[in-house]
C-alpha cells in the first residue's frame, strides 16, 4: 500500500497556477530578500560577462594580431583577465548566496511545516502514515527548494545569455546572424515533441520500480510461504521479467533523450558547417572577418545549451510544483483547536467528571456509548476490561486528544473542550503504553527537552522511578545517547523511564496506560516500587492490566463494549459474579499458566 | 545486540578492498563487451580529435584567400565528420547508459534471487525498507558507476591522451604552458574531491538525524501532545536544521570552489592561448588556424580531466554502495542443501529432542513430537511456547541445534530440499497472498491439478460462495492493484492453498482464527474428515478445534508439557485444562 500510494502521489499533476505558488512559498524566501537582490544582481553581471570571451578573442584575432599589435594583445589579454576574474568571484559568491537563500529558506519551511503538524489533531496521523509525513517535510520541501535555487536560475541565466548572444552575434553580423536562426524553430518543436512522449515513458518507469518494490515487499513477508511451496524459482522469474520490463522503459527514454541530444548536436555540426561554409566565403571575400567567423563558431556550441537546460527546467518545475502543492495540503489542514488561553497552572480542587460521553473515532463506529464517570481530587481509578473495550478511548477523551460527538467532561467547573490544551497537559503527567524515545541523550529524554529541569531533579526522578542504577550502568550515565528507539533498554527499564518522565514534571494527576508486556521478576518488582511512588499524592486515572495494580486503586471501573458495565472495589467486584470476576479468573488462570 | 554488531565489523573487514567485485564479476563474463566499449571509445575520440584540426586547415585556408571550392570541401569534411562525431557521441553514451541498465537488471535479480532462499537472520537484519532502498537506491548509484563511471574515465583519459599528442606536435611550447594550469587544477581537484566526498556523508547523516526526530515525533505525537513537548523538540528540530544548512553550505562552498576552478582553468588556458599564442601568430610561429585550433583542444580537455577527478569521489560511493548490496547476497543462508541428496520417502515425521534458540533466547528445549502418517495432530501451548520454531524445523527453513528432524528414520538435512518441502501443505498464521489471481495464489505452483480438484479445494475451504461473486471468478486479481480481502476470505484462499494438490502433510498454523468459534470448528471437522490418510498439523488458540484430533502436544516454555487426547488432557486439569478454561472465560466474556 505504502510504494502505491507514494506512486500515486508523485504523479499528481500540480492543479494550481504557477503564480500561485511562488506567491504562496514567497514568505519563506522573503527574510532573505536582500541576498536574493544581491545574487540576482550577480547573476545578470556573470551572464554578461560570460558571452564577453568570444568577443574579445575576435577582438584579438581581428584588430591585434590581425595587425600585429603585440600590445594591443595584451592589452585585450589583461581585459579578458579582469574580466574572468570578476566572472569568477561573482560567480562564486552568486552561487554560495543563492545555495543560502535556498537551504534557509526551505529549513524554514521545513520547520514551518514541522511545527504545523505538531499541533494538527489526532485524527490527523491516525489517517496519515508516518512515513509520509516524513517526506512531505523532507523531500517535498526539497524538491520546493529546487525551485529557489535552481530553477529561477537556470531559466534566468540561459534565457539572458540565449538573448545576450542573440544581440552580440546579431551586431557581429546580421546575416549570418539570420542564417544561424533559421535552424532554431525545428529544434524547439524537437523538443516539444519529445517532452510529450519521454513523460509517459518515466511513468512507465516509475511505475515499474514501484511494482519491483512491492514483488520485493511481499516475497520478503511471505518468505516461509515461498520457501515451503518451493516457489523461489517463480519470484525470481517475477523479478526478473519485472527488471527486463524496467530496462526496457529506460532503454526507450534513453533512446528518445539519445535522439534529442543527437538532433542537437546534429543541429550544432549544421550550423558550424553553415557559418563556416558561407560565412568562411562571405569572409574570403572580406565581407566579415576571420574574427567573426570565429564568434560565431564559439557562440553556436553555446547556444544549445542553454535550449536544453530549459527545457529540463519544465520538467523539475513541474514536480517542484506538485511538491509545493502537497505541503500546502498539510499546511491547510485545521490544527487541533488550542482553547481560551489561561495563564494561570491548573490545580484541581474537587474534582474531573464525564458526563454521557459518546465518540467514535470515524464518527459511525461508537466505541464509547453514555460513558459517564467521576474521579475525585487525589482518588486513584483504575480502568479494566478486554483490550478494544474502550478504556484507551476514555483516556484520549480525558486528554483531550479526540472530541466526543457528545457530552462534556468537565475538571471542577471548567469545561474540556474550551479549556487551553496545553494548560490542561502540563497538569497532567500521561505515561503512555508505548514507551517512545527520541533521538538524544537520556537526560533530555528524561526531561523531555526542557532545560528549565535541572540535571539533579531528573536525577532525582530517576531515583524514585527505580531506573537510576540502570541508567549509571552505562558509562556515559545520564548523557547516554540512545540508539534506535531506545534499544539499549529492556522492555521493563523503559516502563520505569516512562514513570521517570512523569516524575520529572510532578503532575497533580496522573494517567497511566500499563503496559501489557510481561517482564522478569527482579523489574516487576522495580515497577511495583515506582508505581507506588508514583501514585503517591496524586489523582491517578490507570488503565491497569496487572492484579497488583488494580489493588492500589481505590476504584476499579469495568469498561466492557464501549459501556461502564460494573464499578466498585476489587472485592466488592469479585464478590459480583460479573466481568471482573471473569477478567479476574482469565488473568489467575493465565498466571498460573 | 552485540553478536550483531560484531557481526557487521567483521563483514566490513572481510569485504573491504572485494566490495566492488560485484562489478568486476559482470565484466568478466563478458570480456566482447569490454572490449567493445574500449575500442568504440578510441575510434569516437580519435574522430573527435579531427574537428579542430579541420577548423585550423578552414581558417588558415581563409587567411591565405584560398579557393572558394576548397572552402566547400574542407567545409564539407568538417559537416561529415562532424556528424560522425555526433553519431559516436550519442552511440557511446548510449550503449554505457544501456549497459548501466542491463547492469542493474542482472545484478538486482541475482541478489533477489538469493534473498529469496534466505531465512529468519536475514529477515531479523534486515527489515523489508531496507532491502528495497539497497536494491532500489544502491543500485542505482553501483550501476551507473559500473559502466558509465569506468568508461567515461577510459574515455576521458583518450582524450587527454590524444589532444595531448597533437598539440604537443604542433607546438611543444604553447602545450605545456597550456597544460600546466590544467594539470595543477587536477591537484587540487584530487585534494577538493574527498572533501566533497565527505561534506556528502555528513549531508547524509544530518538527513537520516532529522529523519529520525521526524519519525520520533510523529510516532510518539501523544507523547509530546500530552507533555505539550511542541515547542521543545520544535526547537531541537530547528537546530538539527541549522546545522544542516551549516552542512549543506560547507558542500555548496566546496561545490562552487570547484565550479569555479573548473571555469577559471579553461578561462586561465584560453588566455594563455589568447596571449602566449597570439604573441607567436604575429611573430609567425604558429599560424591563425593552429591559434584557433589549440584553444579547441584545450576546451576540449578541462571536462575529461574532472571525469578523471571524480573518478575516486564517484568510486568511493560506489563501493559503498557495493558493499551494502553485497552484504545481502553474502548472508549465510539458514539451511545448506545436502551435497549427496536422497529422495524422501514418505513415513513418520519426528522431532527428535531437538533444541533451538535466537542468539541466548531458548525457544525449543529437548522437545519430541512423532507425527505418523495419516495422523491428526494438534498443538497448544501459551505464547512463545515454540511452536512458530517447531514449523520452521519441520519445513527446514532452520535447522536445529541440537537433535534432528527425521521423515521414515531419515534425517532431513539429508534429503532433497525441494522435494521435501513439496511434502507440505501451508496455511501460515497470518495468511499471506500475492499480487496474483485467485487461481494462482491458490495453485502457488502446484502441477498436475485438475479444475476438478480445484473446484473441490476450494469447496472443502468453504471459498466458493466468495469466488461465485468476484467479477473474475477464480481469476480475480488479488493484492495492491486487485480486490482486498476480508481477514476471513484471506484466510481461506490461504487455507485453499494448503489443501491443493493433496500434500501428504498439511499443517495449518492457527489459520482459522477470523472465524467465530462454532465456524472454525465446524470447518476444521470437515476439513479434516476429506483428508484420510493426510497427516494433518493444526494449531489454533481455540482449544476447542483441537478436539478433533487423535494427539495434542501441550507446548511450554520450548517443552512439551502435556501430551494427549484432548479429553484426557482435560480431565488431567493440567496447563492444557488452564488454558481451556481461560478461553471459555474470554468466550462468556465476547457474549456478555
Amino acid at each position: 500500500m505504502h510504494w502505491h500510494g507514494d506512486l500515486e502521489l508523485e504523479e499528481t499533476k500540480p492543479t494550481g497556477k504557477a503564480g500561485t505558488y511562488v506567491r504562496r512559498l514567497w514568505p519563506f524566501f522573503r527574510p532573505y530578500l536582500s541576498r536574493v537582490i544581491a545574487a540576482g544582481a550577480l547573476l545578470l553581471l556573470t551572464a554578461g560577462l560570460g558571452l564577453a570571451g568570444p568577443v574579445l578573442l575576435k577582438r584579438a584575432i581581428d584588430v591585434d594580431i590581425g595587425r600585429n599589435d603585440l600590445r594591443g594583445l595584451t592589452v585585450t589579454s589583461l581585459i579578458y583577465l579582469g574580466i574572468q576574474l570578476v566572472l569568477l568571484v561573482a560567480g562564486y559568491f552568486q552561487q554560495v548566496w543563492l545555495a543560502l537563500v535556498g537551504e534557509r529558506g526551505a529549513a524554514d519551511l521545513k520547520q514551518a511545516l514541522f511545527r504545523h503538524v505538531l499541533d494538527l489533531p489526532m485524527s490527523f496521523f491516525d489517517k496519515t502514515p508516518a512515513g509520509k509525513l516524513i517526506s512531505r517535510v523532507e523531500s517535498d520541501t526539497e524538491a520546493v527548494k529546487m525551485l529557489f535555487t535552481r530553477t529561477s536560475v537556470v531559466l534566468l541565466q540561459s534565457g539572458l545569455m540565449l538573448l545576450g548572444m542573440s544581440i552580440i552575434m546579431g551586431v557581429a553580423s546580421l546575416r549570418l546572424f539570420l542564417l544561424v536562426l533559421v535552424l532554431l524553430p525545428p529544434f524547439v518543436v524537437a523538443f516539444w515533441v519529445f517532452q510529450k512522449k519521454v513523460r509517459p515513458v518515466y511513468i512507465q518507469v516509475r511505475r515499474t520500480v514501484a511494482e519491483t518494490n512491492n514483488v520485493v515487499s511481499e516475497a520478503l513477508k511471505g518468505l516461509p510461504v515461498i520457501q515451503v511451496f518451493c516457489q523461489q524459482r517463480r519470484f525470481a522469474q517475477r523479478m526478473d521479467d519485472l527488471n527486463r520490463l524496467k530496462y526496457k522503459h529506460e532503454l526507450k527514454a534513453t533512446i528518445l533523450w539519445h535522439a534529442v541530444w543527437m538532433l542537437v548536436d546534429f543541429g550544432e555540426v549544421l550550423g558550424m558547417g553553415l557559418v563556416l561554409g558561407v560565412g568562411g566565403a562571405w569572409a574570403l571575400k572580406g565581407q566579415i572577418t576571420i574574427g567573426t567567423l570565429f564568434l560565431f563558431v564559439s557562440y553556436i556550441t553555446r547556444l544549445f545549451g542553454p535550449l536544453r537546460a530549459i527545457s529540463d527546467q519544465i520538467n523539475v518545475m513541474q514536480r517542484a510544483f506538485a511538491s509545493a502543492e502537497r505541503t500546502f495540503q498539510v499546511l491547510d489542514q485545521t490544527p487541533e483547536p488550542a482553547g481560551m488561553p489561561v495563564n494561570e497552572p491548573f490545580r484541581l480542587k474537587q474534582a474531573i467528571a464525564c458526563e454521557n460521553l459518546n465518540f467514535a473515532y470515524d464518527g459511525e463506529n461508537f466505541v464509547l456509548k453514555d460513558v459517564s464517570l467521576v474521579v475525585r481530587k487525589g482518588e486513584k481509578v483504575a480502568l479494566v476490561g478486554e483490550t478494544g473495550g474502550g478504556k484507551t478511548s476514555v483516556v484520549n477523551l480525558l486528554m483531550k486528544f479526540y472530541q466526543a460527538q457528545s457530552g462534556n467532561i468537565r475538571c471542577d467547573s471548567e469545561d474540556l473542550s474550551t479549556m487551553d490544551k496545553h494548560r490542561l497537559r502540563s497538569a497532567v503527567g500521561f505515561v503512555p503504553q508505548e514507551v517512545v524515545m527520541f533521538p538524544g541523550s537520556l537526560l533530555d529524554n528524561l526531561r523531555l527537552f526542557d532545560d528549565s529541569i535541572s540535571r539533579e531533579q531528573v536525577v532525582e526522578a530517576a531515583r524514585r522511578a527505580r531506573i537510576h542504577e540502570a541508567i549509571t550502568r552505562f558509562p556515559q550515565g545520564y548523557d547516554t545517547v540512545l540508539t534506535e528507539g531506545g534499544a539499549n533498554f529492556s522492555l521493563g527499564e523503559r516502563q520505569l523511564l516512562a514513570f521517570a518522565r512523569a516524575l520529572v514534571r510532578d503532575p497533580e494527576i496522573l494517567i497511566l496506560d500499563e503496559a501489557t508486556s510481561s517482564v522478569d521478576p527482579h523489574t516487576e518488582h522495580l515497577i511495583q516500587e515506582g508505581l507506588e511512588e508514583l501514585l503517591k499524592g496524586r489523582t491517578a486515572i490507570i488503565v491497569a492490566h496487572r492484579l497488583a495494580t488494580i489493588r492500589m486503586a481505590d476504584r476499579v471501573l469495568v469498561v466492557h463494549k464501549g459501556h461502564i458495565a460494573e464499578q466498585g472495589t476489587h472485592d466488592e467486584l469479585l464478590a459480583h459474579e460479573g466481568i471482573y470476576s471473569r477478567l479476574y479468573r482469565l488473568q489467575y488462570v493465565g498466571e498460573a499458566a | 545486540m552485540k553478536d550483531e554488531v560484531r557481526m557487521t565489523n567483521d563483514e566490513v573487514r572481510t569485504q573491504k578492498g572485494g566490495s566492488l567485485r560485484i562489478v568486476f564479476d559482470f565484466w568478466r563474463e563478458r570480456p566482447g563487451w569490454a572490449i567493445g566499449l574500449i575500442g568504440g571509445t578510441i575510434v569516437v575520440t580519435a574522430i573527435s580529435m579531427v574537428f579542430p584540426y579541420l577548423l585550423r586547415m578552414i581558417i588558415d585556408g581563409i587567411k591565405r584567400g584560398t579557393t572558394q571550392p576548397q572552402l566547400v570541401r574542407y567545409v564539407l569534411y568538417l559537416v561529415g565528420f562532424g556528424f560522425l562525431r555526433v553519431v559516436g557521441e550519442v552511440l557511446l553514451p548510449f550503449s554505457r547508459g544501456r549497459i548501466n541498465e542491463l547492469y542493474q537488471w542482472k545484478v538486482r535479480s541475482s541478489v533477489f534471487r538469493r534473498v529469496l532462499d534466505m531465512g529468519h537472520t536475514f529477515s531479523a537484519k534486515y527489515p523489508t525498507g531496507d532491502v528495497m532502498e539497497r536494491l532500489d537506491h544502491d543500485m542505482g548509484e553501483l550501476s551507473w558507476f559500473a559502466c558509465s563511471g569506468l568508461f567515461r574515465f577510459a574515455a576521458a583519459g583518450f582524450t587527454v591522451l590524444f589532444a595531448l599528442i597533437i598539440m604537443v606536435r604542433m607546438n611543444p611550447f604553447l602545450t605545456l604552458i597550456t597544460v600546466l594550469p590544467i594539470g595543477l587544477g587536477v591537484l587540487v581537484w584530487v585534494r577538493l574531491g574527498p572533501l566533497v566526498y565527505s561534506w556528502f556523508m555528513k549531508w547524509r547523516a544530518k538527513i537520516s538525524e532529522i529523519n529520525n526526530q521526524l519519525e520520533a515525533a510523529f510516532t510518539g505525537i501523544r507523547l509530546v501532545k500530552s507533555y505539550s513537548m511542541e515547542e521543545e523538540i520544535g526547537r531541537k528540530f530547528r537546530a538539527t536544521l541549522d546545522e544542516r544548512v551549516g552542512v549543506a553550505m560547507g558542500e555548496a562552498r566546496t561545490e562552487a570552489k570547484i565550479h569555479i576552478m573548473y571555469m577559471g582553468i579553461a578561462e586561465v588556458a584560453t588566455l594563455l592561448v589568447l596571449w602566449v599564442g597570439g604573441v607567436q601568430v604575429v611573430r609567425a610561429h604558429l599560424t591563425l588556424g593552429q591559434f584557433v585550433a589549440f584553444n579547441a583542444y584545450i576546451l576540449m580537455l578541462i571536462g575529461p580531466m574532472f571525469d578523471i577527478g571524480n573518478l575516486f569521489v564517484s568510486g568511493r560511493r560506489a563501493q559503498g554502495a557495493a558493499e551494502r548490496i553485497d552484504s545481502l547476497r553474502q548472508h549465510p543462508p539458514e539451511v545448506l542443501p545436502p551435497t549427496r541428496p536422497l529422495q524422501p520417502v514418505s513415513g513418520e515425521l519426528r522431532l527428535n529432542r531437538v533444541s533451538f534458540s535466537y542468539g541466548s533466547r531458548v525457544v525449543l528445549a529437548d522437545a519430541e513430537l512423532a507425527f505418523a502418517p495419516g495422523r491428526k495432530v494438534g498443538i497448544a501451548g501459551t505464547v512463545g511456547s515454540g511452536k512458530s520454531t517447531i514449523f520452521r524445523l519441520l519445513f527446514r527453513t532452520a535447522d536445529p541445534q541440537q537433535g534432528s528432524v527425521t521423515l521414515s528414520g531419515q534425517d532431513v538435512r539429508q534429503l532433497d530440499i525441494d522435494a521435501y518441502r513439496k511434502l507440505f501443505g501451508y496455511a501460515p498464521q497470518e495468511a499471506t497472498l500475492f499480487s496474483d489471481t485467485v487461481k494462482d495464489n491458490i495453485l502457488f505452483g502446484r502441477e498436475n491439478v485438475t479444475d476438478e480438484q480445484l473446484r473441490a479445494v476450494v469447496a472443502g475451504a468453504e471459498l466458493a460462495e466468495d469466488v461465485a461473486g468476484f467479477p473474475k471468478g477464480l481469476g480475480e486479481m488479488l493484492g495492491e492493484r486487485g480486490t482486498r480481502l476480508s481477514g476471513g476470505q484471506k484466510e481461506r484462499v490461504a487455507i485453499a492453498r494448503a489443501l491443493v494438490g493433496r500434500p501428504p502433510v498439511v499443517v495449518l498454523d492457527d489459520a482459522t482464527s477470523a472465524l467465530d468459534a462454532e465456524t472454525e470448528k465446524e470447518l476444521v471437522n470437515r476439513m479434516i474428515n476429506q483428508l484420510p490418510g493426510v497427516t494433518v498439523i493444526i494449531v489454533s488458540h481455540r482449544l476447542s478445534v483441537l478436539s478433533v484430533c487423535d494427539w495434542v502436544y501441550v507446548l511450554d516454555a520450548g517443552k512439551v508439557k502435556e501430551q494427549g487426547k484432548h479429553d484426557d488432557l482435560l480431565a488431567k486439569q493440567g496447563l492444557y485444562w488452564k488454558l481451556y478454561q481461560r478461553q471459555l472465560i474470554t468466550e462468556e466474556l465476547e457474549k456478555l
